[in-house]
């Protein structure tokens, strides 16, 4: 099962709301994903594989925001038609199903590069 | 206690031996003056040391005594000597003196360690040679000899490095431990050894003794109702089967019934049944144990049913995982990773048999996960399972199930957390409340069975409460076991000690 750090102060800032530790440990606990240490500026929680949305402090936050009533309801994206193609192989037999994006105008720093990799 | 009634419990051997008794004695000394035998006295003095007659001061002393090649040596000399006589006329090589001397190649090398050692020879361009202190060793005789001569010997009055010297050389001497044991009388002691002792009192009740009424004229000896009894282990438990036991009987008194299978399963019903995916992570070898022999086992006759829901979803309304799914890889043979199989397996049955629903079902059993072993994980363990099987049957049934068992098994504080399982939807997590550590501790996954599951099993869509609880974890919180391998462990002193109270 993967476990993740997390910049608590970044999360915190992300979901926008005042929270002691051990609230937000509860609260998370309760979202179904376990934390393992929470110190004075990282968090490690245990997520599940079924959760990849969770994988980064902007998606982490925003689940917990609508699970703390802070901002509810489903998030919506602008999404643009692209002129790319994905060509998926014959050959991949197990689930032949893939989904991509093009995301611009970002600005890379090391805490971006890094939220990046853990994903 | 009163001196006469100590007397009066006085074993005939204790007795018998008491007016011998002074301080300082030992029993070889005590075997002479009375004539007992030594394992009478050393009986004796342990129980009259009980009775606070006397105390024994034991001393442990080495004794140094000739080894095999020590008595050898004797006679032949030391290698040493034996060497050093070689040279005697005149220096030769190193090759020639090994050649000539009836040492072995072991004892020689020793032997000229030795002597360049105590510098007794030079060795120049492979040629050996005596010094002066070598001339003189000639001529007397070497420490190591004189030692030798003196066997045996406490090792406390032997020169100590040349002893420790002596040890590390094969079989020279040997070591014995002598425990020496003397006595020294309390107050209580030296009255009774003054006083004159009848050695005349009845011992037993016999018919002889009736009819001739000697119990008139003569004293029976006391019992002594503090003399230390051998203790005695009566049969016991283990105490892992002890928690299996209980458990079982919690789910019994809940009018559960008890589902049991084997161990070797196949992949099919262990996974594919319960809709994990082929190319799911815990079908990987790093995770699940296969057999080589017989690498496979047969499929159901209903297998196509899951097939379907696999690739599309089946009846169900679900759109399966997509993919196709191989019965070749179904048939494998596991050992079974979870007793979950064993309540897809009762699923089935419920529908073959035509068993009237609702139902209620329980097992306990061993599973197998590959880990490496350790103090915290182990290959193989027990898990408690669980299935209500009823149609007006929901989440809160299930938690309050699980409440119920957690606080027959005394823990009462408790909490579910949302959790994901590949079969169960809605899931939980099952939380426990460790008091001592003052923390959450994860026991066990719960849910409602998918009707991915569900429907290929019973041909219908029925909610199914499952669960799955990890029963080591509690076992090694009650019991305050440190290292899990000790749960499957026989250590006898454990075993004895173990308090068996669940709660």
């Amino acid at each position: 099962m993967p476990k993740i750090t997390f910049n608590k102060h970044t999360l915190l800032k992300n979901i926008g709301k005042k929270l002691s530790d051990d609230q937000l440990a509860d609260r998370m606990a309760m979202l179904g994903t376990d934390v393992e240490s929470i110190s004075k500026d990282a968090i490690e929680v245990e997520v599940f594989p079924n959760r990849p949305d969770l994988l980064s402090e902007q998606g982490f936050a925003r689940a917990l925001k609508t699970f703390l009533g802070v901002r509810k309801g489903l998030q919506e994206y602008k999404v643009n038609p692209s002129t790319y193609k994905v060509i998926v192989d014959k050959n991949v037999m197990m689930r032949p199903y893939t989904v991509c994006a093009v995301v611009k105008n970002i600005q890379f720093t090391d805490e971006r590069i890094k939220d990046i990799m853990q994903i | 206690m009163q001196l006469e009634e100590v007397a009066k419990q006085l074993h005939p051997l204790e007795r018998k031996l008491l007016p011998y008794l002074q301080d300082g004695m030992t029993v070889p000394g005590l075997v002479q003056k009375s004539g007992m035998q030594e394992v009478e006295i050393t009986r004796a003095l342990q129980w009259l040391e009980n009775k606070k007659i006397l105390t024994r001061n034991k001393t442990v002393t080495i004794l140094v005594t000739l080894g095999e090649n020590g008595k050898r040596y004797l006679n032949e000399g030391l290698p040493e000597q034996q060497l050093l006589k070689e040279l005697e006329k005149k220096p030769r090589s190193i090759l020639d003196v090994k050649e000539s001397s009836r040492l072995t190649h072991e004892e020689f090398t020793i032997a000229l360690g030795t002597l360049k050692n105590q510098q007794a020879i030079t060795i120049t361009q492979g040629k050996l040679d005596l010094t002066k202190k070598g001339e003189e060793l000639l001529q007397a005789k070497t420490p190591e000899q004189q030692l030798l001569e003196q066997l045996p010997r406490p090792a406390a009055a032997l020169d100590k490095n040349i002893l420790e010297a002596l040890k590390k050389r094969k079989d020279l001497i040997a070591l014995e431990e002598q425990t020496t044991i003397t006595i020294q009388l309390t107050p209580l002691g030296k009255q009774l050894t003054k006083i004159k002792l009848t050695t005349d009192l009845l011992e037993a009740v016999t018919p002889q003794l009736i009819q001739q009424q000697q119990w008139k004229t003569k004293a029976f000896r006391s019992y002594d109702l503090q003399a230390s009894v051998p203790a005695l282990s009566g049969g016991k438990k283990h105490f892992t089967t002890h928690t299996l036991e209980y458990i079982r009987n919690i789910w019994k008194n809940l009018g559960f019934e008890e589902m049991t299978g084997t161990k070797v399963q196949t992949s099919f019903w262990n996974f594919d049944a319960l809709f994990t995916p082929q190319d799911h992570p815990a079908r990987e070898l790093h995770d699940t144990y296969y057999l080589k022999h017989p690498a496979q086992g047969k499929l159901p006759g209903f297998w196509k049913e899951v097939r379907a829901v696999h690739e599309q979803g089946g009846k169900t309304g679900s759109k399966g995982w997509g993919g196709p799914w191989n019965p070749e890889e179904a048939k494998r043979n596991v050992l079974r990773t979870h007793t979950t199989c064993l309540s897809v397996q009762t699923l089935r049955k419920i529908k073959e048999e035509r068993l009237s629903l609702p139902r209620k079902y329980f097992s306990v059993g061993k599973v197998f996960r590959n880990e490496t072993l350790d103090w915290k994980h182990l290959f193989e363990f027990y898990q408690t399972e669980g299935i209500v099987v009823d149609e007006h049957a929901n989440l809160q049934h299930l938690l309050g199930y699980l409440k119920t068992f957690f606080t027959a098994m005394g823990h009462d504080k408790i909490r579910f957390r949302p959790g994901p399982f590949p079969y169960t939807h809605i899931s939980v997590e099952v939380d426990i409340w460790h008091p001592t550590r003052k923390t959450w501790v994860e026991f066990g996954g719960a849910g409602i069975f998918r009707p991915e599951v569900v429907e290929p099993l019973l041909g219908k869509f029925v909610p199914v409460l499952a669960w799955g609880l990890g029963i080591d974890r509690i076992s090694v919180e009650h019991y305050g076991i440190k290292d899990l391998r000790e749960m499957y462990g026989n250590d006898l002193e454990q075993l004895r000690t173990m308090n068996l109270q669940v709660r």
